[in-house]
């Protein structure tokens, strides 16, 4: 409780995300009011029949920004028929006795606005200005002085005197699209600037979450490292519990190897005054009790050898594995025993980072394990992209898949292996597992098709740079 | 069946036999004496120091678990103070404490239960050892320097020019100890069968020259010259210069 009283206080990760959310769409709304009370109006200055007509006769007129097409072309792209709307007729008539042209020389088409389909009010603006247009119509449709103003996109077309029709198009414009364009514009520009800032602050929320994780993973995968006690609350009072519980890991496994060499001791200098008080014994007497004696003590050293395996932490030497297991292979064929080492056709030697001592013994348990159920032991080894695979295979039986499975628990026995004969304590497949997980590596257990057991262990190849660094360290700590 | 080979007859060698365990310690007493060893029996410390001061041992046999003074720390003690050979028995059979014994200046670690049979091999070893090299110089460290090539021989620990680790046999490394003790000298396959035995408890059906050979293949596969060169008719000769520790 007290440790947790440290962690309390400072920032959370609620508290965090909570401030993210807040934070972004704040800013989001403070953009959103700002485009609006800062940006341009949707202004839209209209064009009267006037400057359409002296646009169409190539004369100058004053822009105000909208953006106008003027092409020439044998017909015109639109047609009096299109529309029965009365501004059509008014304005296009308008148009004609301007340029004291006919009438049917001039085709007027005003567009339907996308705004107005939908929006009513739109459309109510329209119906008004179709009405004054009528009414002015109607009460000087001859003044010269009557040139109306066009609202909303058109498209008028003018007949020249060699049949070609001239056409000036303000189709496109429309205010009301033009300014919900921009506003969405300026929207995506702000959330493109708000993503960065955003990304970067969950990173940072997430950092710590994620570096607990694989910390949690290495030490779920028996290499004890404390956990720094740092980044939001949550993950502080985490960190100290993970912390709390690796203390009592260790402690656990401290007691335990002090516990194992305290049996071993107790039981060891008894069996001592034993095997010296056998020797008085005659010979046919003494050497089945000798035979039980050597089967006690390999059980003892098991269960050490397993104790030590699972606490040690191995030492990173740069470790020729290639000449590791030949040596094995030939102290077992020095004793005149079945065993052999195929290499890979490469020559390039296979280096891994470990303990000697440690690999030696995993090697040592799996080709012992091949010997006394299979009669024999095949070593191999090869690499494979960044791992170096060695498999020992032996012509016993095989396993059940059942005891496959179980094979690597501690103090399981396979059927097999269950008969007085071959003794053991069901620990030497732990010890490999252990010392293969304590180096990175794997072990796996499959029965080969032609009958035997196929063991295989796989270790991560060791980067050479490494073995260059402690090359340098090495002479001075020996100094 | 060899026992006479390195004892000398005009007198018993004598043991100092260190334990405090005394049904044991009498025990492997009774044992050694019907070997015609001349034992001397201490059950600690201060009782092993009266012994030497009356008479000259020849070798020191040490439990490691003892109160007060621990075998270990007796151990130093004799290396630094005297020639004797140094045994220490001991329940803790695991690869560092072995080390650690070897490295206070023990000659060899025995894990109990000690076979009498293997102890009395073990002895004889020591024995003739430190009889054939007159006064050899204690070597605690145990870490041989050749030709780039570092070689500890207590934590078996043989280390390329590069610090790669090259792992041998047990008869190879036992060679290789040999070597490293007479280098620069031809040694016929007779006296490396010598200085081998008795260094490991198993007998090597290989002959010395198979050793010999897959020895300088391994000591060959890291580059560098020649560094075992085999001397017709005679035996085998360890050419570069050794840094004994």
């Amino acid at each position: 409780m007290t440790q947790n009283g440290k962690a309390v206080g400072g920032s959370t990760i609620f508290r965090l995300s909570l401030l993210l959310a807040i934070g972004s769409s704040l800013a989001l709304a403070l953009c959103t009011i700002v485009i609006i009370l800062f940006g341009p109006a949707p202004v839209y200055f209209p064009m009267s029949t006037f400057e359409v007509a002296r646009a169409l006769q190539g004369m100058p007129i004053a822009r105000r920004g909208e953006p106008i097409d003027i092409w020439t072309a044998p017909e015109p792209p639109q047609s009096n028929e299109l529309s029965s709307d009365p501004i059509n007729r008014i304005i296009r008539e308008n148009i004609a006795r301007q340029m004291n042209i006919p009438a049917d020389d001039v085709v007027f088409v005003l567009q339907v606005s996308l705004g107005s389909i939908s929006d009513p009010m739109l459309a109510a603006a329209r119906s008004r200005y179709r009405e004054v247009l009528i009414t002015d119509a109607a009460l000087y449709p001859d003044s010269p002085a009557f040139a109306p103003l066009i609202f909303g996109p058109f498209v008028a077309s003018v007949k020249q005197p060699d049949g070609q029709w001239r056409t000036l198009s303000s189709s496109s414009f429309d205010t009301t699209a033009h300014w919900q364009l921009r506003f969405a514009g300026m929207i995506a520009l702000v959330f493109a600037l708000t993503v960065p800032p955003v990304w970067l602050y969950s990173r940072r929320l997430a950092r710590p979450i994620r570096s607990f994780a694989a910390a949690s993973d290495r030490i779920g995968r028996g290499n004890f490292e404390k956990l720094p006690v740092k980044g939001p609350n949550e993950i502080r009072v985490a960190a100290l519990a993970m912390n709390d519980m690796q203390d009592r890991l260790e402690r656990f496994v401290r007691e335990r190897t002090a516990m194992a060499g305290a049996i071993a001791h107790d039981l060891r200098t008894p069996m001592a005054r034993l095997a010296f008080l056998l020797n008085r014994l005659p010979e046919e007497q003494r050497r089945p009790l000798e035979h039980e004696l050597s089967n006690m003590d390999r059980m003892i050293s098991v269960t050490l050898d397993f104790v030590d395996s699972e606490a040690a932490i191995p030492t990173r030497d740069a470790i020729d594995l290639t000449l590791l297991v030949e040596g094995l292979i030939d102290d077992f064929a020095d004793r005149g025993l079945d065993t052999s080492l195929s290499l890979p056709q490469t020559s390039a030697p296979i280096v891994v980072t470990g303990d000697q001592v440690l690999l030696t013994r995993m090697f040592n348990n799996l080709i012992t394990n091949a010997l006394t159920y299979g009669q024999c032991a095949r070593a191999s080894i090869w690499t494979e992209n960044d791992q170096v695979i060695v498999e020992v295979t032996d012509k016993g039986p095989g396993m059940e898949a059942t005891d496959i499975e179980r094979a690597f628990e501690p103090f399981y026995r396979a059927e097999r292996s269950r008969s007085t004969a071959t003794g053991g304590v069901g620990l030497g497949l732990s010890i490999v597992q252990a010392v293969a997980r304590s180096h990175q590596g794997t072990v796996s257990l499959r029965n080969a098709p032609a009958g035997g057991l196929i063991a295989r262990v796989t270790l991560p190849l060791s980067e050479r740079d490494a073995a260059q660094s402690e090359q340098r360290v090495t002479p001075s700590l020996r100094a | 069946m060899s026992s006479t080979r390195s004892d000398p007859p005009t007198r018993a060698m004598r043991v100092l036999l260190v334990d405090d365990d005394d049904s044991l310690r009498a025990l492997i007493a009774d044992f050694l004496r019907a070997q015609s060893f001349d034992v001397f029996e201490a059950s600690s410390g201060a009782a092993m120091r009266t012994i030497l001061r009356s008479q000259p041992m020849d070798i020191a046999i040490l439990d490691v678990m003892m109160p007060r003074e621990d075998g270990l720390s007796l151990a130093r003690e004799l290396s630094e103070t005297s020639s004797l050979g140094i045994i220490l028995i001991s329940a803790l059979g695991s690869e560092t404490d072995r080390i650690v014994g070897l490295e206070v200046g023990a000659d060899d670690y025995l894990a109990k239960p000690l076979s009498p049979r293997e102890l009395l091999a073990r002895v004889r070893a020591v024995l003739r050892r430190r009889g054939s090299g007159g006064e050899q110089p204690r070597r605690a460290s145990g870490v041989y320097h050749f030709a780039g090539w570092v070689c500890d021989v207590h934590r078996r620990i043989l280390r390329d020019p590069s610090s790669t680790i090259l792992s041998l046999s047990q008869g190879e490394f036992a060679l290789l100890r040999a070597f490293l003790d007479h280098p620069q000298r031809v040694l016929t396959r007779y006296q490396l069968m010598e200085f081998t035995r008795g260094d490991t408890e198993e007998a090597f059906d290989r002959s010395v020259d198979t050793q010999t050979s897959r020895l300088r293949r391994k000591l060959a596969s890291s580059g560098g010259g020649e560094i075992i060169r085999t001397i017709r008719n005679e035996g085998y000769m360890f050419v570069p210069t050794v840094e004994k520790p």
